[in-house]
């Protein structure tokens, strides 16, 4: 690969603590939903599960913030 | 309003029709059907002659066209005779006739037209029982037509002597936001691929508004099915948008912007929608003669019930007697109407007297009168102590828990009596948002709702949980899930505290704030978000390179940018997940799976990654066990299927039945050593299978030539044939597989 790539249109995850996210990766509930970690608190969700993540997060007593980009 | 015009349905009216509906025009009997034609189109355009031709009219036909007008310029003739009928104004030669009379009376004077393409002068139809003819009124003409007028009732009110029930405009500002904002927090509602509304869907909006399956208890009267009431009249109102794409209801507005109207508009738009609702019934009765479950009656009888109500004296200090204003209803109306459709009126007198006909004619009416007390009398009762009384426009005088009398609030008045406004001064919301309630340090908050604006209620409902309601105060609660519902909705928490301060009459408590603070920090622990524009480099250094040429983002990996809306200016490979992925995967037969071609997206290595091993050469080998690993935390085996399907050319046969195979799809072989006789010609294969002494040596056949021997007498069957004299080979011949069978 020597040209970068855009991903465009991509459903992601950001937490503010790396913690945060390798809980969620761990988490059976979660984790389905969790593709490649780009960084230490970023990470794919998978295309059509964002909504049911916020979900399983809400259920869970998180408060995710949603934003439609960046 | 639907404007309609005549022009192109004119040509259609039968030539000796259209000389009567020319007269209002200035035609005359003699002129031909295009003079006519010609006549009345000049008449429509020129707004001096319609204004002059409206004026014109009979009293009666001025308010049949307000009735069309009132009902969105088109109307049933049945719907149009029963309001005509409310009104006290229909002349007394049309009150035993049927509706079609009247129908073909407006017709006659050029006022309506049917709807029926090929027959605009078609006023009766044999077939349309529930409603008649649906007629409508050129839009020119409705343009001039005014309010309805009444024939005033003379029915005195009464001192109360019972309990008197009434709601506060703001109580039903509160109940009309609460509906307003359950909806806009579950982003609206979702219907079934037959387009009705889902009945999960409807159970999430009776939980959110805390209503019980079969009725709701407001102050004490019941409100059947209030879900399926209140959804079909903002649907009826147009409050929502159907998107059938979507399957999916949603709010035509913001609730902000609905609530920003006055009370008497919000009540009014409510209004419109309950009185057109089809499927809601006020109460429930086995109807025998009716198709349509009687929604087109229940209309009717909504619309005469409004009307008669709008043509009561203002009752300032007494209450009128539900049995007088029943009564009343009846003789306007009851000859001509029934929940079960227009009671049959005697109409053949041949060969009786007079006094028959009399007697005859008065046995039915008394039929008719018994039946509306059993039917219509607890229908009004029902429509008083439901939406009228939800709505505010009518306060109840109740006698040991019956309905003894009624009359229209200041709100019904006014909101009936649009030719007041302006002259008398609505029940207006606050203008100015002022300290309306008490935030307590347990977070509980409770509201005066005379002080309360709509601003401020809708405020509340958007970021507090309401769990009481009474005549005078409404009981909200601050939790974590409902400052996060406010906040995701687009509120800051500076505007939610500023909000929550401003409509307090104290200070907001200390610890409440803090709360508030805290609970808007959790929400900045995980941000989602839906589609971003992310740009992927081959190494940490060349995001850097690509940062000093100027590039804008955020970087959120070592070698990925989080970009901003603008389009990148670097050169670059472009993967967009809105869009299928393409096909770029290639797999053995032995389950190895390797890119065909790059880019690589974001997607298939980590989704592959989960079902699979990855090998060395960057690619991955499904095993059982890799398989068995993903079923058992509950996958599927379809989602590895419909992702090799999408993402591979040919998904080979051998490793989908494996795939299948391992997640316990059976599927049965047998394999097993046997002895075989192969028999070239087909004689002897006959022979020895038709042979009782060689079937003691054999297992079966393959037909045409192929006997399966026993294994344990192997031995003396080759000496058998040896004694017949077959030349037994120790070889069989068997063809090669040059191709694979068709399958």
């Amino acid at each position: 690969m020597t040209k970068p790539i855009l991903h465009e249109n991509l459903p992601l995850i950001e937490v503010s603590d790396p913690d945060i996210l390798q809980g969620l990766y761990a988490d059976p509930r979660t984790s389905p939903f969790l593709l490649t970690q780009i960084g230490p608190t970023c990470a794919v969700v998978t295309p059509g599960g964002l909504e049911q993540l916020l979900a399983r997060l809400i259920k869970l007593g998180h408060t995710p913030k949603v934003l439609d980009a960046e | 309003m639907i404007r309609l015009f005549f022009d192109d349905a004119l040509p259609r009216i039968n030539s000796a029709e259209i000389k009567h509906v020319a007269k209002l025009w200035g035609g005359n009997y003699k002129m031909r059907k295009d003079e006519c034609l010609a006549c009345i189109s000049a008449g429509l355009r020129n707004p001096d002659k319609v204004r002059a031709a409206v004026a014109g009219l009979e009293p009666w036909e001025k308010n049949a066209l307000a009735l069309i007008k009132q009902a969105g310029g088109v109307i049933m003739t049945d719907g149009l005779m029963v309001g005509l009928l409310a009104t006290g104004t229909l002349p007394a030669r049309y009150k035993s006739e049927p509706s079609k009379e009247v129908a073909s009376h407006l017709f006659r004077r050029g006022l309506i037209l049917s709807r029926n393409t090929y027959s605009p002068d078609q006023m009766s139809n044999y077939y349309a029982r529930n409603g008649g003819v649906e007629a409508y009124s050129d839009a020119r003409l409705l343009d001039h037509a005014g309010l309805p007028t009444f024939e005033p009732f003379s029915l005195p009110a009464k001192a109360a002597s019972g309990e008197i029930h009434a709601r506060r405009p703001q109580a039903v500002a509160l109940d009309v936001v609460g509906i307003l904002q359950a909806i806009a927090n579950m982003g609206g509602l979702k219907l079934t691929r037959e387009g009705s509304l889902r009945v999960s869907d409807e159970a999430k909006f009776r939980k959110a508004m805390r209503w019980k399956a079969d009725e709701l208890d407001v102050d004490g009267f019941k409100f059947p099915d209030p879900a399926q009431a209140w959804i079909e009249a903002l649907y009826a109102s147009d409050l929502f948008i159907r998107d059938d794409a979507q399957q999916l209801l949603t709010l035509a507005e913001p609730v902000e912007r609905f609530t920003q109207r006055d009370y008497l508009e919000q009540v009014r738009i409510l209004l419109d929608g309950i009185i057109r609702t089809q499927k809601w019934s006020e109460i429930h009765f086995n109807l025998r003669y009716v198709s349509d479950g009687g929604a087109a009656f229940r209309q009717q009888a909504r619309q005469a019930l409004i009307l008669t109500l709008t043509a009561l004296p203002r009752a300032a200090e007494g209450y009128y007697p539900l049995a007088d204003f029943e009564r009343a209803l009846y003789e306007r109306i009851g000859e001509n109407f029934s929940l079960e459709g227009p009671p049959n009126r005697p109409y053949s007198f041949y060969n009786r007297t007079a006094a028959e006909q009399k007697q005859e004619l008065s046995a039915w009416q008394q039929k008719v009168r018994a039946e509306w007390v059993k039917r219509e009398y607890r229908w009004i009762a029902a429509a008083l102590s439901t939406w009228l009384y939800f709505l505010g426009l009518v306060e109840l005088e109740m006698n040991a828990g019956r309905l003894e009398g009624f009359r229209l609030s200041e709100m019904g008045w006014q909101a009936l009596h649009p030719e007041l406004d302006g002259v008398s001064a609505a029940p207006a919301p606050s203008a100015e948002d002022q300290p309306a309630w008490v935030v307590q340090p347990n977070f509980d908050l409770i509201v005066y709702l005379d002080r309360a604006s709509p601003a401020q209620l809708t405020f509340l409902e958007r970021h507090a949980e309401r769990t009481e309601t009474h005549k005078n105060t409404a009981h909200y609660r601050l939790t974590r899930e409902s400052v996060y519902r406010g906040l995701e909705s687009g509120t800051t928490l500076d505007e939610l505290i500023e909000g929550l301060q401003s409509g307090s009459h104290v200070a907001l408590a200390q610890n409440v704030a803090v709360e508030l603070r805290e609970w808007a920090a959790l929400r900045e622990r995980i941000t989602l978000r839906r589609a971003v524009r992310l740009l992927e480099f081959p190494s940490p250094n060349a995001l850097q390179a690509g940062l000093a040429r100027g590039l804008q983002g955020r970087v959120v990996g070592e070698r990925f940018l989080l970009l901003p809306a603008a389009h990148p200016e670097i050169e670059h490979h472009l993967i967009n997940y809105a869009a299928p992925l393409p096909a770029n995967l290639s797999a053995s037969e032995t389950g190895l799976i390797h890119w065909k071609r790059t880019p690589a997206d974001l997607i298939t290595a980590a989704t592959l990654g989960k079902w699979a091993q990855p090998t060395q050469d960057d690619g991955w080998q499904l095993t059982r066990e890799s398989v068995s690993t993903m079923l058992k935390s509950g996958k599927k085996i379809s989602e590895l299927l419909n992702l090799l399907r999408s993402r591979l050319k040919h998904l080979p046969p051998l490793l989908e039945l494996a795939l299948q195979t391992w997640a316990n799809v059976k599927y049965g072989v047998e394999l097993e050593a046997v002895i075989i006789l192969q028999c070239p010609q087909e004689k002897v294969f006959q022979v020895i299978l038709s042979s009782p002494l060689m079937l003691s040596y054999l297992d079966g056949y393959l037909y045409p030539a192929w006997v399966f021997v026993k294994r344990d007498r192997l031995e003396e069957f080759r000496q058998r044939l040896q004694w017949i004299g077959l030349d037994v080979s120790e070889k069989l011949t068997i063809s090669k597989i040059i191709h694979a069978p068709p399958q």
